[in-house]
């Protein structure tokens, strides 16, 4: 076989050298996490005594512990966890963790990114790859309402959930969750995540408000906007109500059309989302509806959602 | 950003992978096996030695076509069912220009950059990139995206050595690799260490 270039060559082994260097320093930051029964999965130093990890990793509140990067193994605590948008905080008795270091910059499509993470091993795992996409405010498949996303083509090695996603310097763009949008990879920015922890610092978890109702949206039709002198042009109607539920309390019906909560209009099921955040659980909330061609107002007190 | 990929043009990064593939290409062979079977095989350091996966290979002997097209028959010395590896000795003495580089699997960290080289899908020499994603020990856990016929190819560091040979898919995005330093326990005749092909 011919030799490459040293030229060639030499440019790869440099930046084959710098991605490793990159993973060894953001692996100092990245913890395993024990807390399913399946092998451990990954989790990152926010503080010296705090970690955090993708909620859906820990199928149990209370035996859990985080394996070092030293390969030590320490009990932590849960502090809270946000399910909806897949965030938990762990606390560990002694404040010996070196917290990861946070990239200044927020990350473009096309930049090249690591996927950090240490589900039990000795040594960090990690992919590689390119921002496929950094955007704003969107619903999560767990039902969480996010500030920011990116994602990235990264391959989800097993056990990365709760890991880091880096730049090609091993700073800390994003915590990287599998389930967040339903099995692709996809992280919450750090800008994103410190109103997040601290929230679950002061509060424990943060709660979700719920209504029990499944819903369908429709288009109003015409003549029904016209004799209602209604602008809106849908709204949602109700197909199932839950026994004993808020909605269910407050008197609604099968067959309604919700039409707004509080001041916010629900056109579709993401404004309904929206509309049911953590400031309307247990206040006392006027609905509007159509009920057989007439518009009624009723007054409903959502409910913290069970097991968000 | 890293100073490395700050100081040089993406580009150059670009040529070198490209430089790469193309300096490894005479040391990869289509490998056909007896029934009916296909894959990739790595003419090693040795006059008439080539390297592939056990299952590429079922029967006792393969025909390989060579880098530039010339066919030559080759027979089925040894091979490592567990650790999906075959040897194959052609006939004649292969080109020195044709041997690949051994590289040290052992000095592969987590982040390194990797190429495999293949017959991917019918495509001949066809270069993936991706990088080390575990800890390398008999089996390196890769997080590339390889495909059927990349079996028992080439895996290259970023000097262009041979590290390991290709083995699976396991998921998507993620396969494993036999690490050099396997294989050529292998060729010595050691017991087959206990290796799990498998990602956990």
């Amino acid at each position: 076989m011919t030799s490459p270039p040293a030229s060639g060559s030499g440019v790869l082994a440099s930046v084959s050298d710098e991605l490793a260097g990159a993973v060894e320093r953001a692996g100092r930051s990245v913890v395993a996490v024990h807390g399913r029964r399946r092998f451990p999965a990954s989790g990152l130093a926010w503080r010296p005594d705090l970690v955090i990890t993708a909620s859906h990793v820990l199928e149990r509140d209370t035996d859990l512990s985080i394996g070092l990067p030293d390969g030590q193994q320490v009990e932590a605590r849960l502090v809270g966890r946000d399910g909806g948008a897949d965030l938990a905080v762990l606390r560990i008795a002694n404040p010996s963790l070196q917290p990861a270091e946070v990239a200044g910059d927020e990350p473009r499509p096309g930049h090249l990114v690591l996927a950090v993470g240490r589900p039990g091993t000795p040594q960090p795992i990690a992919s590689f790859g390119a921002i496929s996409s950094a955007g704003g405010a969107w619903r999560t498949a767990l039902g969480g309402v996010l500030d920011g996303y990116l994602r990235a083509d990264v391959a989800l090695l097993p056990g990365l959930s709760g890991g880091a996603i880096v730049d090609v310097g091993g700073r800390l763009l994003a915590l990287l969750s599998a389930h967040l949008a339903g099995g692709d990879p996809v992280g919450i920015p750090t800008r994103v995540l410190e109103p997040l922890v601290e929230r679950l610092l002061s509060g424990g978890s943060v709660r979700r408000a719920y209504l029990g109702i499944s819903t369908q949206p429709v288009e109003l039709q015409a003549a029904l906007r016209a004799r209602l002198g209604l602008e809106q042009r849908s709204g949602l109607m109700l197909l199932a109500i839950e026994s004993g539920a808020p909605a269910d309390r407050g008197g609604l019906l099968l067959g309604d059309i919700l039409l707004a909560i509080g001041e916010r209009a629900v056109d579709d099921g993401e404004a309904l989302q929206m509309a049911l955040g953590p400031q309307a659980v247990d206040t006392p909330t006027q609905v509007r509806i159509i009920r057989a061609g007439t518009l009624l107002e009723v007054t409903l007190t959502p409910a913290a959602r069970p097991n968000a | 950003m890293s100073a490395v990929l700050e100081s040089v043009a993406a580009g150059a990064v670009s040529e070198a992978v490209a430089e790469l593939a193309r300096a490894a290409t005479p040391s990869l062979a289509l490998v056909r096996g007896s029934r009916g079977s296909a894959g990739s095989g790595v003419i090693w350091s040795a006059p008439r030695l080539v390297i592939t996966n056990h299952h590429v290979v079922p029967g006792p002997s393969a025909e390989l076509t060579l880098h530039g097209g010339r066919r030559v028959s080759a027979r089925v010395m040894a091979r490592a069912p567990r650790l999906d590896l075959a040897a194959l000795v052609v006939d004649e003495d292969l080109p020195q220009a044709a041997r690949a580089r051994i590289g040290d699997s052992d000095a592969l960290r987590v982040g390194d950059i990797v190429l495999a080289l293949g017959n991917p899908m019918g495509e001949r020499n066809a270069p993936s990139l991706g990088i080390v994603a575990a800890a390398a020990s008999e089996v390196l856990r890769l997080a590339i995206t390889l495909r059927p016929g990349n079996s028992g190819g080439a895996l290259l560091n970023a000097g262009g050595e041979v590290v390991g040979i290709p083995h699976m898919v396991t998921g998507s995005g993620l396969a494993l690799a036999v690490s050099t330093r396997t294989v050529e326990r292998f060729l010595r005749g050691d017991a087959e260490p206990d290796v799990e092909l498998r990602w956990i």
